[in-house]
């Protein structure tokens, strides 16, 4: 085996040796502007391998395993520039969970089945409103992802992973109105007609354009956009940020950062997203990790290279790509719900708006922890009741003091976003809209 | 290379085929406050089919070139799934050309050493700097063999050489992290990073000076843009909604993207330039195997085209572009950008200045998304009152209705800078980051609407 052969020559040269092998099959179809475009399929595989020599360590990775010689002699030459690395890699006699990663029903389906599902996806939207210009995408992956070092690792993970995507776009004079819905998760766990239902929900204020003036009002982040509302606090707790002191959050464990309604977990080990998995990309098991707890900053994410640093131990949060060596990143990120329903939230708003889809959220000055967006959908409320849909309007703000003393309420309901979020509901008191003109 | 996948073509059961074939090397390193984090050194090879059948596409992806044949024939029961509604392609050129773009010492061919020693230096004068406690700055050379062939007869080849250095300082204070960016880099020689020590210092200044920079009062503003943003502008407002994939088969989306249609002023040209050398929207040949070339999209206030691929091109009875880009043997190729401007004006950049009683000067960015309506992030600004710049302003999030804009474009500078790219790239369908350039001059533009607290 090439796994074998990469982390015996390296190991003949390197003090310690790490190898990620994985391969996969991923097969998609296409829909564009309600016709099938394209049925694709990409057989992927690479081996990345890390060598520590001299306490340092360097990364080289390639997709032709035919000549591994310039893998090994690539790590070697990249560990001599490489950071200081002296922790030990894991040696694979720690507990694993039992996590599902492998779903049959994903990996069976068939591209003729595939292209079934995206033609009943048209005919749903097509056939409740003939204005729009419908793209549709069902994608499924079968895998293994390998990893073994010279410490006395060797785990492997059969992986699948599904998703599905519907794209409406509605174009009128100079209004080019555009919204999606999608679920992915590492089984076809879900109804892909339930997302296309959902959709045509959202649509139903589409037409009717309503201006909102600049002010404070109440946000309302859908479960859809709670990511986009999380994407700087999942970035101010990765132990690399904290480790070198550029994140809000560096030196804050214990603190109070949010709100006591505020509970954020992260958990690869609960099967519910597409980052579930027993261990992470480096073999350290996955667990359950309360990262902020009734608005108390209870942990940081880190590999071992940062948990090192941190003079803590890793948490399992390892990601990587064929071409990155690890660093730390969330997996499954859980919000814990609160007492009311997203609908009786809704209801009790006086004015505000419901953000269904935003953009650009990830452009500010994220590790501080602010959040600047665009509303790209987003329903005016008045006295509790949907009137319309707002165009060009923008928020900002830091999102401790969002999820801290401006959190009006969490909803009891709570929806998978992303393929990896459980998410209920989140208001935010007296935001400020900056709307046109 | 070529031959081989020739041969594999020859007898191919479908109404047209391509393979394109890749080798892609890369070097990257990664730095933060604790100097240089990781070394990577990354190699790929691969193989792409894509197969016409009865008005359907199919597609293969590959690692193992022995089975090309194999993947052929995947890719035309794919294809077969589902009998489609296209046509084909009308006729296009068909090109063989083996291109190598020559640039002095290319950074793929330095040692392993140099890089690290020049772009540890520049790390390390930043974190010199006391309000400077951590960095995010990026390194990546790499060199891109791609040959494409097809079933018309095209054969060509492009071998190309990038860099992309990307410093970007982090200052922080009291819980407050700003960051600057400098980027390098493009289509270039590895000296062209040597030599920048003051640059760098200044960089380190500049990021430091975010920290004392009071945060913008939200609102709406006539906003000088630098030709970072101009570029930013042209490129995800404009450009994108430029790229025909949509339009080709949205009637409605067409009637807006109507050539001969009047979106600004006489003052306001943009262009998509292919042949734009030494950035990274050069691109000699397309992944369809056109040679890539220079569009007018608005030229003079007026929508002259749009960009294509052979797909779009024929769905719309227009001429291709040259414009289908793949990010690399895994994916198809899409309608994308290549170097992406406005065209510069006649008055200077301090007359433009003058001119606004009341404004903001945004400089350079630190992203954007496009469409209809788009949004960019600033690195910081100046309020501008009674045509002089005054106070230092941070956190800018530049928004506008892509339609609304055009028309408030309403001076373009005589100044004119394609920005080096950096690390970066565009997105779009899930390939990212693909290498573009994109820039123009100094522009005026009304009513702007800037996001704050």
């Amino acid at each position: 085996m090439v796994v074998e052969e990469i982390l015996e020559r390296a190991g003949r040269k390197a003090d310690k040796a790490e190898v990620i092998f994985s391969e996969y099959e991923t097969t998609s179809v296409k829909f564009k502007a309600g016709e099938l475009h394209q049925a694709a399929v990409i057989d992927g595989r690479g081996a990345g391998l890390r060598a520590f020599a001299g306490g340092r360590v360097g990364y080289a990775s390639t997709t032709d395993l035919g000549d591994i010689n310039d893998l090994v002699e690539g790590a070697l030459a990249a560990a001599k520039f490489g950071r200081k690395a002296e922790y030990e890699l894991p040696d694979g006699t720690a507990e694993y969970g039992d996590v599902k990663t492998f779903d049959d029903a994903a990996a069976k389906i068939s591209p003729e089945a595939m292209v079934a599902l995206g033609e009943q996806a048209l005919e749903m939207i097509m056939s409740a409103d003939s204005r729009y210009v419908v793209d549709v995408e069902v994608d499924r992956t079968v895998g293994r992802t390998r990893i073994a070092n010279t410490a006395g690792l060797d785990r492997s993970q059969d992986r699948t992973g599904y998703d599905f995507a519907a794209i409406v776009r509605r174009t009128a004079e100079d209004d080019i109105f555009y919204h999606y819905d999608y679920d992915a998760s590492v089984a076809r766990d879900f109804d892909e007609m339930a997302i296309v239902r959902r959709l045509l929900e959202t649509l139903k204020w589409a037409d009717d354009i309503v201006d909102v003036p600049t002010g404070k009002m109440d946000l309302i982040f859908d479960p859809a956009e709670v990511p986009t509302l999380l994407f700087p606090v999942v970035t101010c707790v990765n132990g690399a940020y904290v480790a070198d002191d550029s994140s809000a959050l560096a030196g804050r464990l214990g603190e109070e950062v949010a709100d006591p309604r505020f509970t954020m977990i992260d958990d690869a080990t609960d099967g519910f997203g597409f980052m579930a998995g027993s261990f992470d990309g480096e073999g350290t098991p996955a667990r359950r990790t309360a990262v902020i707890e009734k608005g108390v900053l209870k942990s940081y994410l880190t590999d071992l290279a940062t948990a090192w640093r941190l003079g803590t131990a890793s948490t399992g949060h390892a990601r990587r790509t064929l071409t990155q060596p690890p660093s730390p990143g969330a997996s499954n990120v859980i919000v814990e719900p609160g007492e009311n329903t997203s609908a009786q939230l809704i209801a009790d708003t006086k004015i505000g708006l419901l953000l269904l889809h935003a953009a650009g959220g990830s452009m500010g000055n994220v590790r501080s922890g602010e959040l600047s967006a665009a509303a790209a959908y987003a329903l005016k409320i008045e006295n509790g009741e949907i009137v319309g849909r707002v165009k060009d309007c923008i928020f900002g703000g830091n999102v401790f003091e969002m999820l801290g003393r401006r959190l009006r309420a969490i909803s009891s309901d709570t929806r998978r976003s992303e393929g990896r979020y459980m998410a209920p509901t989140v208001v935010v008191a007296d935001q400020t809209i900056t709307a046109k003109g | 290379m070529k031959s081989y996948l020739q041969n594999v073509l020859a007898n191919a059961p479908c109404d047209y085929a391509e393979f394109r074939y890749q080798e892609f090397t890369s070097t990257l390193l990664v730095f933060d406050g604790d100097g240089l984090k990781d070394v990577a050194l990354n190699s790929a090879r691969g193989g792409f089919v894509r197969a016409l059948v009865n008005g359907q596409f199919g597609v293969a992806s590959f690692e193992d070139l022995d089975r090309a044949a194999e993947y052929l024939e995947k890719a035309v029961s794919l294809a077969k799934v589902k009998a489609g509604s296209f046509g084909g392609f009308a006729p296009a050129e068909v090109n063989v050309d083996d291109v190598e773009i020559d640039v002095p010492r290319p950074a793929h061919r330095v040692d392993l050493d140099e890089k690290v020693a020049v772009v540890s230096k520049y790390n390390d004068i930043l974190l010199g700097h006391d309000r400077i406690p951590s960095t995010d700055t990026r390194y990546r050379d790499s060199h891109d063999y791609r040959v494409f062939v097809n079933t018309e007869g095209t054969a060509v080849s492009v071998k190309t050489p990038r860099l992309g250095l990307s410093l970007r300082p982090l200052a922080s204070e009291g819980g407050v992290v700003q960051m600057a960016i400098n980027n390098y880099g493009g289509i270039i020689g590895f000296d062209h990073v040597l030599g920048r020590e003051a640059e760098v210092e200044e960089l380190a200044v500049r990021a430091a000076s975010l920290l004392d920079a009071e945060p913008v009062t939200g609102g709406t503003y006539d906003v000088v843009a630098d030709p970072v943003l101009t570029g930013i502008f042209a490129h995800e407002a404009f450009g994108h909604t430029a790229e025909a994939d949509d339009a080709a088969q949205d009637e409605k989306l067409r009637e807006i993207m109507t050539l001969g249609r009047r979106f600004g002023s006489e003052i306001l040209s943009i262009v998509d330039d292919a042949t734009y050398e030494g950035h990274n929207g050069y691109v000699p040949y397309d992944d369809e195997g056109l040679r890539g070339r220079k569009k007018y999209l608005i030229k003079e206030g007026v929508l002259t085209g749009l960009l294509h691929d052979r797909e779009t091109a024929t769905r719309m009875a227009v001429e291709p572009t040259g414009n289908a880009r793949a990010l690399d043997y895994r994916h198809p190729p899409l309608v994308r950008m290549t170097s992406t401007y406005i065209e510069p004006g006649d008055i200077s950049f301090d007359e433009m200045v003058a001119s606004v009683p009341r404004g903001i000067y945004a400089r350079r960015a630190k992203g954007g998304t496009g469409g209809e309506t788009f949004t960019f992030t600033a690195e910081d600004g100046f309020l501008i009152e009674n045509g002089k710049l005054t106070k230092h302003l941070r956190d800018l999030k530049l928004q506008g209705n892509l339609f609304r804009t055009l028309e408030n474009i309403v001076a373009v500078a005589n100044d004119f800078v394609m920005p080096e790219e950096g690390m970066g790239g565009c997105g779009k369908g899930g390939q990212s980051p693909l290498p573009v350039s994109c820039g123009g001059p100094h522009m005026l533009v009304k009513n702007v609407q800037i996001g704050g607290r």
